[in-house]
């Protein structure tokens, strides 16, 4: 590798690490998020002499998308990965009530999330969890923008679908606030 | 629903495993594996930016030169400009008969998912085609009476709490080719790679099933 790539790999290294890191840390666990990231960035160093994408943070989410979902071996462990997820979770500042409603919530919604197919899952956390647009989205996932959006609408309207029962009993509408009534 | 889409969504912002990825950094510092000396590297490579994009020459003629340099470069940003003007009509046109084929593709998705049978023989043209089906292969379906025996088929196979995903759309033009994957209410998975859907005027003129049948055993993931 010329010496010009090897500063630029090692400026996008320095750069989006923590970001595939934390992309490939909220999809499978830990030390096998560090194993991906390490894997991106080894992809990257074989193909800088020729790497010129626009914005390269989407290029390598896609080469980590990719080679999680190479790792992925059924839904069964992706529930028990996220489950486990959501119990790592730790808010010290909040009081013990919000924690045990915010805890039970986000229970709820890796449930939700593992009973959606793929792609539904996977728009939803790039856009929520990533805060990437839909050009990006469908870069990563294979597709045009606009049924990027298509995709992301439906996805979240299915997610509310599934979370519907749990919102409405954790959280009062403002139907329901307004009527003064319960949850 | 909206107010149950926006707390759904905002649910889910708040269940973010890693709400800010510089948290993962602190582990990695302490664990040596992400180098500690980032700030530093990045004030010298900036440095190095900036020498190298200050101009070093200030005489009269080379500034001259310059300017007319300047001037050509204009003239060819202008006529580089036209002709990508005119190329970027075609590209839309090609562009937006692409998002309608993978339009008509997603809709088709989503009401096999549903098993609407009308409103998916509603996105074929009258003459289509259907070849290679995988429940039959080597047999054609001619025309929306036959489809329709397909795609009841489908639904059928799929059942009511079967799960359908379309994968890896590529489209070209007016052509789309992409992956499915479904699991039936049994807990069968198939799944076929490389179906190819011509679509004209926002209807499915011709689907072409892969050659091969695909995956319809219960080992796909």
């Amino acid at each position: 590798m010329n010496p010009v790539a090897a500063e630029r790999f090692t400026r996008l290294y320095e750069s989006h690490y923590l970001a595939v890191l934390a992309f490939c840390t909220r999809r499978v666990d830990r030390s096998e998020a560090e194993d991906v990231s390490s894997e991106v960035f080894t992809v990257l160093w074989r193909k800088m002499d020729s790497f010129d994408p626009e914005s390269p943070l989407p290029w390598l989410y896609r080469v980590a998308f990719g080679l999680i979902q190479n790792r992925r071996r059924s839904a069964r462990r992706s529930l028990a990965l996220t489950q486990r997820l959501g119990s790592m979770r730790t808010r010290s500042v909040e009081s013990a009530e919000v924690v045990v409603v915010r805890n039970q919530l986000d229970q709820d919604v890796f449930r939700a999330l593992a009973r959606l197919r793929d792609t539904d899952q996977e728009v939803l956390r790039l856009s929520i969890w990533e805060g990437l647009g839909c050009r990006d989205i469908g870069t990563i996932v294979g597709c045009s923008t606009s049924a990027a959006e298509q995709r992301l609408h439906r996805a979240k309207k299915r997610l509310a679908q599934k979370l519907s029962p749990s919102l409405h009993r954790l959280i009062p509408s403002p139907e329901s606030l307004e009527e003064g009534g319960r949850p | 629903m909206s107010f149950v889409i926006d707390e759904a969504v905002e649910a889910m912002r708040r269940a973010n495993p890693v709400p800010d990825p510089m948290s993962l950094g602190d582990d990695l510092d302490r664990t040596g594996v992400f180098p500690t000396h980032t700030r530093e590297t990045q004030r010298i490579m900036d440095t190095k930016q900036q020498t190298a994009t200050e101009p070093t020459d200030n005489h009269p003629h080379r500034q001259r030169n310059l300017g007319i340099l300047a001037a050509a470069f204009a003239v060819v940003i202008v006529m580089g400009g036209i002709v990508a003007l005119v190329n970027s009509q075609d590209q839309t046109s090609a562009s937006s008969q692409g998002n309608e084929a993978e339009t008509v593709i997603l809709l088709h998705e989503e009401y096999r998912s549903v098993g609407d049978v009308d409103a998916l023989i509603a996105l074929y043209a009258e003459d289509a085609v259907v070849l290679n089906h995988p429940l039959d292969l080597d047999d054609t379906a001619r025309g929306v009476k036959e489809i329709r025996v397909w795609e009841q088929q489908g639904s059928k196979i799929l059942g009511t709490n079967g799960s359908m995903e379309y994968r890896n759309l590529k489209t070209t033009g007016n052509i789309v080719v992409f992956d499915q994957k479904f699991v039936n209410d049994g807990g069968t998975c198939f799944s076929d790679v490389g179906i190819k859907v011509t679509v004209i005027n926002g209807k499915i003129t011709l689907w072409e099933w892969p050659s091969d049948t695909g995956d319809h055993g219960d080992t796909c993931s």
